[in-house]
């Protein structure tokens, strides 16, 4: 039921090679993904996401907590290439901060008379050291503005930091809590509705109850209970795990009910029985024969879930009930925008949003194009 | 039918009874217990208190009771006397604040179902008898781009668009003006344009859902033999989608009321914190923030049972409406 | 034709006579709801609502130049029943700018020449909001069967209380030294008195300003106030004596939860101690609660717009006779304080304040929104500071805080401009924790004493403070030598307050100020202040508080925030006299001079001594720089629409002065 699949893309127009038919089943649904443009095209952009987010200390200028008196609120940077009609390669020029007499605003200028020449590879400046996934420690940046000038490509918010720095950091904690979250997610449902769908008996009888109570739970304000009860004094990290844990609290019910009637269905079928009466143990018919079988049908599901783990997230941290500034995530940064003159006079605080706003499609596409590849039927 | 009723409604009771175990340990969750907030808000109105007060306070409340015992006398009061707690920030009964909020709580969440479902059955009928025309493109584009866009920065984007057209940013449900006027045609009709960014926003998210499911129910039965068989015995075709394949259509989404019910209070719990309603989604967020835990729970818990017994009436709907359903049911 | 002329004159007389009495009831001397009540029967012309001539209260310096107009509705957010109550208060006495006080609710008083009699007069005919007496009957049964229920003859202490507190600025020494409460005694309907046992000469300001209210209608509370008629009273006078009329009735808790449940829905509490809090003290909460302010609420606490509509026996009038207050209504609308400024800016509140953090927004909407802003003074000793628990559990870190090297070093450590730039968008001045210039209280370099950047001199200081290492750790930091703590890194801990997010960001400000100095800062995020005042209260559990706005009005008058009197002073902690367990300073030590001087100002009984006292604990900070001071500016700012007519630019706003109550909103007025 691919929503955006041309009409004539059937397979009766393929020429259909040997190759298509011995290939394995995973070998066709990569084959049929690859003929998802969008699916691909999503796949593509959460590719630099996730690269971008590995590579983010790297990529972005600043650290987290560089502030800057002199550049509060500053709207981006222009980058140009031509002064006085002369090509001179990227660069910026200097800034100058005045305050309004009566309003006290802050006004920032460009001083044209200083040309800061964009270097690539630079060692930033200090306060902008990392340890690049946590274990080595290096200060080298993608670009840097000469003689002091600065970059800020998405302007800064209102303690003067870089905001696409902090768009690209707070990226490392949005773009990953939901697929740790979906990870765990994916342990909890499959452990527990394959113990429900494999036994049945009471274990099932339990493991339904507890599906029942947690479904009926609405899933934002149940997260929002959970986490307010994170003790604000916690680390970052130890806040990122709490929160991926929420989170997974509180989908995996859903998982554990679709695994849990494959299991049934699954149990009667020909080859689990052919298995068993050649003596299978029960933990082998589980791991190499029944999941495998449905395997595809999780990745999907899972696949889907994950724009609703980033909503959950954003959320929660733009209600200031999730991580909380200097860790940055994207609700973190969407706090500011709460307010209509946010919008009024610092429109470019907006620019997270429209990051959140790709990742979700980007996952919604993608895991339309998985369905479709791993339907047999169509 | 009976049977199967008696049979559903025993195992509602014991999930109602999970429910409550749930939420009253959500309710002990934050560090620390309810009476240190209590202290700390007579502080910070500048009054003194003395240890013996807060220890008698605390013995009152029986919080320094093992877990069982707190939640039993908790859950007992709710049970025999309809007593939710008491509110520490509100100084009052949470029954009381529950009251003062359900009904605007109740209507917003009614007229959003209204609308997701006017909206949602016919464009995805729509859809589906055109598929891939310009308008099911249109319908599921924007339904895609709604999914994506989280409800916070749809209810804010809204705000901003409705000052920039209005001047007003229609927060809350009236006007300054009409706020505390009586009853009258130009109040409703405040009231209507204050409800527009609302139900937008509560109802987009859902409604998207309900046009996919919708659609692909729909294709589903247009793809079934009967509408062959139907079509070569010499029926029209309109005749035969809308007798047959709509109302077969409609059956899961009948059925799913209850889904939806967690979906608009989901909804309903974000857009009125950024929207300033005087919905009981802000109640349970500054409760939230408060640590006003009886209050909080309280909500989630009313919130749960809500969807339990909106699952219920679809559990019966569709039994009602499917007996291949029932039977399945009281089998296994 | 003389006749004919008659007539016509009279008729003329009649003519002008009805004209002038249409004329009388257009510009009239009431508000027009009101004016419509009366014609309507339901309500008694003014002058039976007000005190008799003699007594009426009338407002001359604040009445407008031009010529008010009654009616209308001010909306404004709802800041809590401490921003709300303030605004419509009515005092016995009223405290003023000057820290002297004036008559309000009471007319006049004398005192006797031992200094030890108050005599209290009141006005004559006054009423409360539904239309009963005022008289001395509701003072005294305020403070004998509501206030101070039960006293333990012995050690002087209240031992019961139905409103739930009582403060210790009302007991004076006896004879022997033993402070008691005072005794409050009825002469006539208009007349009591307060009689101590030995001078208080600040008395009344104490009244003003912990006390304000000390009556209550005792018709309408004798049968919900917990009361055992049986049982002798306190002072030794029989109920008769003490209230006159029969007496009062025995109520028991469950009888006074059910009275009062049965009077309105909305005194549904759990327990009486609950009810004589909530009725008793935080009464302008309630709906049906007869008062004497300008406004009453009329709505259910749980709503979400709290409404308060004018009080039809309001007892004052303008200098032309015209019945206050000109506004009829009051709204606070309950949303989260990030809303207030676009509110504000799309002409959804007529009044919103806010400080110099969110100047530049409001400044420069004025016009959109249609409103002005003004500045008003706070007098305060620093607009933002941070302090250390001199009194906290931990002794390694104790010693730390006491060491007076270690203040001096993080003080010079903050780069104040770079505050001033991010946060406070550089409205504000750097300067230390003191009395600013031109106040009673200044001494000179009190507000510049350290306060210049100086990291080498700060690294210096620190090296010279023994138990913690000079040479830093891994992670960068300093750690303590020997002890329990023996190698550990020195991390501090700061409370925040959860409805104030420039706290957050200050303290992301010290932990980059103070990792030159190798100290780890850390925030500690309290969900709302109650859990931050919850620590205060408890003492020793807090290593350190970022703060706004703190320091002292008249530190004689009030030393709270300054002294070691209260319990939740933050960087006094445990050594607040009030604690249960209160510590005990070192001998010799600069916290035992703070806490002796406080106990000179609590117990003095001279004006002299009490100013003597209050010069010490200002030295005292002076000489210990016990909090540490970033910035200061005295002002804060209203944005208020420009309907709103008579609001006073530049007017004292502080806890003492009741706030916004300090411009008297009674005499504000809306013209469209």
């Amino acid at each position: 039921m691919g929503l955006f699949k041309s009409k004539n893309n059937t397979h009766s127009d393929e020429k259909k090679s040997d190759k298509y038919y011995y290939a394995s089943q995973w070998g066709l649904m990569a084959r049929k993904f690859r003929k998802h443009k969008l699916a691909m095209g999503s796949t593509f952009v959460l590719v630099i996401f996730y690269l971008t987010a590995i590579f983010g200390n790297f990529i972005a200028p600043q650290g987290t907590e560089q502030y800057d008196g002199k550049f509060v609120n500053c709207k981006p940077t222009p980058v140009h290439y031509f002064h006085e009609g002369k090509f001179v390669g990227p660069f910026v020029y200097g800034m100058k901060t005045e305050r309004d007499p009566v309003t006290f605003m802050a006004q920032h200028v460009e001083d044209r008379e200083k040309i800061c020449r964009i270097k690539f590879f630079t060692q930033g400046d200090p306060g902008g050291e990392y340890k690049w996934l946590g274990l080595f420690p290096s200060n080298l940046h993608l670009f840097e503005a000469e003689d002091g000038g600065k970059i800020f490509l998405f302007g800064t918010d209102n303690m003067g930091r870089d905001l696409f720095s902090r768009v690209i950091l707070g990226s490392q904690i949005s773009l990953f809590i939901p697929v740790v979250g979906m990870l765990l997610t994916v342990v909890l449902g499959l452990a527990i509705g394959s113990l429900a769908g494999y036994f049945g008996g009471w274990i099932d009888t339990v493991i339904q109850r507890l599906i029942e109570v947690v479904r009926s739970f609405p899933q934002v304000p149940l997260w929002m209970a959970l986490s307010a009860a994170i003790p604000k004094t916690m680390k970052p990290a130890q806040v990122f795990m709490l929160m991926t844990i929420i989170l997974s609290l509180v989908s995996w019910p859903g998982l554990a009910r679709v695994v849990r009637s494959k299991f049934i269905s699954v149990k009667k079928e020909d080859f689990i029985m052919a298995a068993r009466i050649s003596g299978a143990p029960g933990s082998k018919l589980i791991t190499r024969h029944m999941i495998p079988s449905f395997l595809s049908y999780i990745i999907v599901d899972m696949t889907m879930s994950i724009p609703s783990l980033i909503i959950g997230e954003t959320t929660l941290s733009f209600l200031g009930l999730g991580l909380r500034s200097p860790a940055t995530s994207w609700g973190v940064l969407l706090q500011e925008t709460n307010k209509l003159e946010t919008i009024m006079f610092y429109n470019w605080k907006l620019i997270p949003m429209i990051f959140v706003f790709l990742s979700v499609l980007a996952f919604n596409f993608m895991g339309d194009g998985l369905r479709d590849a791993a339907d047999p039927y169509k | 039918m009976t049977k199967f009723i008696i049979k559903k409604l025993l195992i509602m009771t014991l999930t109602v009874f999970l429910i409550s175990l749930a939420v009253f340990f959500i309710i002990t969750l934050p560090p620390g217990d309810f009476m240190t907030n209590y202290v700390g808000r007579m502080l910070a109105a500048g009054e003194r208190v003395n240890q013996e007060e807060i220890d008698a306070l605390r013995r009152t409340y029986a919080l320094d009771q093992p877990f069982f015992v707190q939640f039993w006398s908790w859950f007992s009061r709710i049970i025999l006397k309809g007593d939710f707690g008491y509110s520490f920030s509100l100084s009052m009964p949470v029954t009381a604040v529950i009251k003062a909020y359900i009904g605007p709580t109740m209507a917003l969440s009614i007229t959003t179902m209204i609308f997701t479902y006017l909206i949602a059955i016919p464009v995805g009928i729509y859809s589906a008898v055109h598929q891939y025309s310009f308008g099911d493109y249109l319908f599921t584009t924007v339904c895609f781009l709604g999914q994506a866009v989280p409800n916070f920065l749809m209810a804010i984007l809204l705000m901003f668009i409705a000052f920039r057209m209005t001047g007003d940013t229609m927060l809350g449900l009236f006007s300054p003006k009409y706020q505390n006027a009586p009853w009258s045609w130009e109040k409703v009709l405040d009231l209507l344009k204050h409800c527009i960014i609302p139900v937008l926003v509560i109802g987009l998210n859902n409604t998207c859902g309900l046009i996919r499911t919708m659609r692909s129910q729909m294709l589903d039965e247009l793809n079934k033999n009967y509408v062959m068989t139907g079509k070569a015995k010499g029926m029209k075709a309109a005749a035969i989608r809308y007798k047959y394949c709509v109302r077969a259509a409609v059956n899961p989404i009948a059925s799913s009321i209850g889904w939806s019910l967690v979906n608009i209070f989901t909804g309903t719990t974000i857009t009125a914190i950024v929207l300033n309603l005087p919905s009981m989604g802000t109640v349970m967020y500054n409760a939230l923030i408060n640590q006003d835990m009886y209050l909080a729970g309280s909500w989630l818990f009313l919130m749960a049972i809500a969807t339990v017994i909106g699952t219920f009436i679809s559990d019966v709907l569709l039994a009602w409406l499917d007996p291949r359903a029932r039977k399945e049911y009281l089998k296994g | 034709m003389y006749k004919r002329f008659a007539l016509l004159f009279l008729t003329l007389c009649m003519v002008m006579s009805v004209m002038a009495g249409a004329v009388c009831a257009d510009t009239g001397k009431e508000a027009p709801m009101l004016a419509e009540q009366v014609a309507a029967g339901t309500l008694p012309p003014l002058e039976d609502r007000l005190p008799v001539e003699a007594d009426v209260y009338v407002e001359t310096e604040y009445t407008p130049e031009e010529t008010p107009s009654y009616g209308g509705t001010i909306r404004t957010n709802n800041g809590g029943m401490w921003y709300f109550g303030p605004n419509a208060e009515e005092p016995l006495f009223r405290l003023l700018d000057d820290g002297t006080v004036e008559q309000n609710v009471a007319k006049s008083y004398d005192l006797s020449d031992d200094g030890l009699v108050y005599t209290i007069h009141l006005r004559e005919g006054m009423k409360w909001s539904d239309g009963t007496p005022f008289t001395a009957t509701d003072c005294v049964y305020y403070y004998n069967y509501v206030l101070v229920t039960d006293v333990d003859n012995e050690t002087g202490k209240v031992t019961k209380s139905n409103a739930g507190r009582y403060y210790n600025w009302y007991m004076t020494a006896d004879e022997n030294g033993v402070m008691r409460p005072a005794q409050v005694r009825y002469v006539d309907d208009q007349t009591f008195t307060i009689t101590l046992y030995s001078p208080k000469p600040t008395l009344l300001q104490a009244i003003a300003i912990d006390n304000k209210w000390m009556f209550c209608p005792k018709e309408w509370y004798k049968d919900i106030m917990v009361n055992d008629a049986s049982a002798a009273h306190w002072s030794g006078e029989s109920d008769l004596k003490l209230i006159g009329g029969e007496g009062l009735p025995t109520i028991t808790e469950e009888q006074a939860l059910a009275n009062a449940l049965a009077k309105s829905e909305l005194y549904n509490f759990e327990n009486a101690a609950k009810l004589g809090d909530q009725l008793g003290y935080r009464y302008w909460q309630y709906a049906g609660r007869p008062t004497l302010r300008p406004w009453n609420i009329v709505s259910p606490l749980t709503d979400q717009t709290l409404v308060f509509v004018r009080n039809p026996y309001y007892w004052k009038v303008d200098a032309e006779g015209r019945q206050l207050p000109y506004i009829d209504t009051f709204e606070y609308v309950s949303m989260d304080a990030s809303l207030y400024a676009q509110e504000k800016i799309a002409g959804n509140l007529d009044l919103v304040r806010f400080d110099a953090a969110d100047f530049p927004i409001y400044k420069s909407s004025e016009a959109i929104g249609n409103y002005t802003v003004y500045t008003d003074i706070i007098p305060s000793w620093a607009n933002v500071s941070f302090e250390f628990n001199q009194g906290y559990k931990d002794p390694q870190y104790r010693e730390l805080f006491a060491n007076l090297d270690f203040r001096h070093a993080v003080s010079i450590a903050v780069d104040r401009e770079e505050v001033n730039e991010i946060l406070y968008n550089g409205m504000m001045t750097p300067a230390q924790f003191a009395p600013a210039a031109g106040t009673a209280e200044y001494i000179e370099g009190g507000p510049e004493k350290w306060i210049e950047l100086n990291v080498d001199e700060a690294n210096a200081l620190l090296d010279g403070i023994e138990g913690i290492s000079t040479e830093r750790n891994s992670d960068g930091y300093r750690t303590f030598v020997g002890g329990e703590h023996d190698g550990q890194a020195i991390t501090i801990e700061f409370e925040t307050r959860a409805d104030a997010p420039n706290d957050a960001q200050l303290v992301a400000l010290l932990a980059k100020y103070f990792k030159p100095l190798g100290l780890q800062i850390v925030e500690s995020n309290n969900t709302d202040n109650n859990a931050r005042n919850e620590k205060y209260y408890a003492g020793d559990v807090y290593m350190a508080a970022v703060n706004s706005s703190s320091g002292s009005f008249n530190v004689m008058l009030r030393p709270d925030a300054v002294a070691a009197n209260r319990n939740n002073c933050a960087f006094i902690g445990k050594y607040g006299l009030e604690h249960a367990d209160a510590m005990t300073p070192e001998p010799g030590s600069a916290m035992e001079e703070m806490v002796n001087a406080t106990k000179a100002l609590i117990s003095a009984s001279k004006l002299e001594d009490m100013q003597a006292a209050a010069a010490r604990i200002v030295k005292s900070h002076y000489d210990n720089t016990w909090v540490i001071g970033i910035l200061a500016s005295n002002k804060t700012f209203d944005a208020v629409a420009n309907r709103v007519h008579n609001y006073r630019d530049g007017f004292v706003s502080c806890d003492e002065l009741r706030f916004l109550g300090n411009t008297r909103p009674y005499t504000w007025f809306i013209q469209d």
